[in-house]
């Protein structure tokens, strides 16, 4: 199959997964114990607001209809208006979705920018202190609370030694690269710690397969062996890894933007949820859904153009 | 007489050589060993924390607050004048407590839908599928939040939305495990026998595939410890006053600049949790290793 039929192909499997959500989605806001409308208003509203309110929300029609109005605004990129700041949710998440996928993408480069060298030195290395050294790093980094090294950073790099901003957003893009630099610092190293186990165990396997030890008996020198016979082959399973820790990067985002007070998708979702702007929960909710659902379905074709043996 | 003396003996060498079993066992595997320790000790801080904790966690002291470390208060007090060592160590129980118990619910409950998925197949496979998809598509954080914004945030609910998102992944592992031993010999010979299928189910394929589980509900309870923490510092999980690490971080953030000890302690009261149950689990699955050679 070619790549292009592969890609249609799987979104086509995409829309009953997505219309699945659509509809937990739309079920979680009528999940919520109690009155909508009342929870939203607080106990004091008086019957006419409260009244009102439902409407605003369509709660006083039958569940079907509700979901037909929900799926009819979604396919016209309605995602509902917030109640708390009223705004359209969809304008809300195109202010807010650049940063939070900026922020991601940038953590995700960070993370292979510590992987690849930590890796290579620790399988090179097995067994020695810088090993060592290196998986206790790892055992570190999946033990702790992202949003405690966040501060921590914070404290160490924005407030002791003031090399970084302490938080907020820049104006441009080389401005927000020294911004979101510890945060994204922050998500990249709890990623890489899972990243570098995979790594050094996979270029460990690789160093004793016969090609490599075919590429060595050659005379090739060792950097040209670990970069174009083993690395190679090495990063096939840790792109695959990094395809699913970019769903949970994305995930991850949501508490450091509130750590650094990003205004990103993440910390308004946060702060929805406090003051109850059930709209903006649900819009936001599926948002990020499908596009963690994209996210996998890009890795899928990475994978393929690294790995020319895959054919998807 | 001498035969019951020869019991003892036999008795006493039996002890001595389980005990020589252990300390072979524990010189290849150091990792599991010094897991258990850990773990142990952490465990232990947890069930006696409370009692050995000089002062109440959640009174309030205007006298002293915001104290550094100081030899009336370890580590310090918070802006209540709460003495932060008494915080840390009741919080022990709430974060253990979360951390295990929504590793060990989950376990028990995917066990059971994994194993009829795997074993049966047919609808209850295909719904359980269904299942796995949708929630891969959620972000992990992003699932737990929205299952907190439903039932309100709290120290319950949290468990509820951790239990809830935990056990499609130990239900997906043992499905998968299921699925491959289901048509080796031993359970072809079982069913030749005649056994029932519970009887397959139960005692024929559960000790053998529940090993890979076991090891990953460790990774599990490191996991949820940090993602109850997390919650807690978003404020949607254990509410005030209660000691919870998280929500002291949270708590210390307006305080970053002034008192470094605040955020500090918390969370390095998670991390050596973190730790400890991390190192149990390579521990664990070490020995596994060690086993299938």
């Amino acid at each position: 199959m070619g790549r292009a039929a592969y890609v249609v192909n799987r979104l086509i499997q995409m829309v009953p997964t997505i219309i699945v959500l659509g509809v937990l989605v739309f079920l979680m806001i009528r999940a919520i114990p109690g009155d909508p409308a009342v929870t939203l208003l607080g106990v004091q509203a008086t019957p006419e607001k409260v009244a009102e309110m439902r409407s605003h929300l369509g709660l006083n029609k039958s569940i079907p209809v509700q979901f037909g109005i929900f799926v009819k605004q979604l396919a016209h990129g309605d995602l509902g208006t917030s109640i708390v700041v009223q705004e359209p949710v969809a304008t809300l998440v195109r202010q807010r979705l650049p940063l939070t996928l900026g922020l991601v993408a940038y953590a995700m480069i960070i993370a292979l920018v510590i992987t690849i060298p930590l890796a290579v030195l620790a399988a090179v290395n097995q067994g020695k202190p810088i090993d060592q050294m290196i998986r206790g790093f790892t055992v570190l980094g999946i033990s702790t609370p992202s949003f405690w090294i966040g501060i921590l950073l914070l404290i160490l790099l924005g407030v002791k030694i003031q090399i970084f901003p302490v938080g907020g957003i820049g104006n441009g893009f080389f401005e927000n690269i020294k911004y979101l630099f510890l945060p994204a610092l922050t998500m990249a190293l709890g990623v890489s710690a899972v990243l570098i186990r995979n790594l050094r165990d996979s270029i460990l396997s690789m160093l004793a397969s016969e090609h490599v030890t075919v590429a060595r008996a050659k005379g090739l020198r060792p950097q040209v062996v670990m970069m174009r016979h083993v690395l190679r082959n090495a990063l096939i399973s840790t792109i695959t890894l990094l395809g699913l820790y970019l769903g949970w990067l994305v995930g991850g985002s949501v508490i450091i933007e509130s750590v650094f007070a990003l205004p990103g998708m993440g910390s308004m979702l946060i702060s929805a949820i406090l003051g109850r702007d059930y709209q903006v929960v649900q819009g936001f909710t599926l948002v990020y859904a499908v596009l963690v659902l994209i996210i996998y379905l890009l890795t899928d074709l990475a994978y393929s153009f690294v790995d020319p043996r895959i054919t998807l | 007489m001498s035969s019951i003396a020869s019991t003892f003996a036999e008795r006493e060498f039996a002890t001595t050589t389980r005990w020589s079993q252990i300390k072979r066992q524990a010189r290849r595997n150091p990792t599991l060993v010094v897991g258990i320790v850990l773990v142990s000790v952490v465990l232990l801080i947890g069930f006696i924390g409370p009692f050995v904790a000089p002062y109440s966690p959640i009174k309030q002291n205007y006298e002293a607050t915001v104290q550094p470390p100081s030899r009336a208060h370890w580590l310090g007090t918070d802006k209540f004048g709460r003495d932060q060592l008494s915080r840390v160590l009741y919080g022990a129980r709430i974060d253990l407590g979360v951390g295990i118990v929504t590793a060990i619910v989950p376990l028990l409950i995917g066990t059971v839908i994994g194993s009829l998925s795997g074993y049966y197949g047919g609808w209850v496979d295909t719904i359980f599928m269904r299942i796995i998809e949708i929630q891969v598509a959620f972000p992990f954080y992003v699932l737990l939040i929205a299952i907190i914004a439903v039932l309100g945030p709290g120290l319950l609910n949290m468990y509820y939305a951790l239990i809830l998102v935990g056990w499609v992944a130990f239900a997906r592992l043992i499905r998968g495990e299921v699925l491959v031993s289901k048509n080796l010999e031993y359970t072809i010979a079982a069913r030749t026998l005649g056994c029932t299928d519970y009887r397959i189910i139960r005692h024929h394929l559960l000790p053998n595939v529940i090993g890979p589980a076991v090891i990953f509900s460790m990774s599990v309870v490191v996991f949820n410890i940090l993602a109850g923490a997390a919650l807690g510092f978003l404020g949607l999980g254990v509410q005030a006053p209660n000691p919870e690490w998280g929500s002291m971080i949270a708590d210390a953030r307006e305080y970053v600049t002034l008192a470094w000890w605040l955020p500090t302690f918390p969370g390095l009261a998670i991390a050596i949790v973190g730790i400890s149950f991390s190192v149990l689990g390579d521990g664990f699955s070490n020995l596994m290793r060690g086993g299938s050679r």
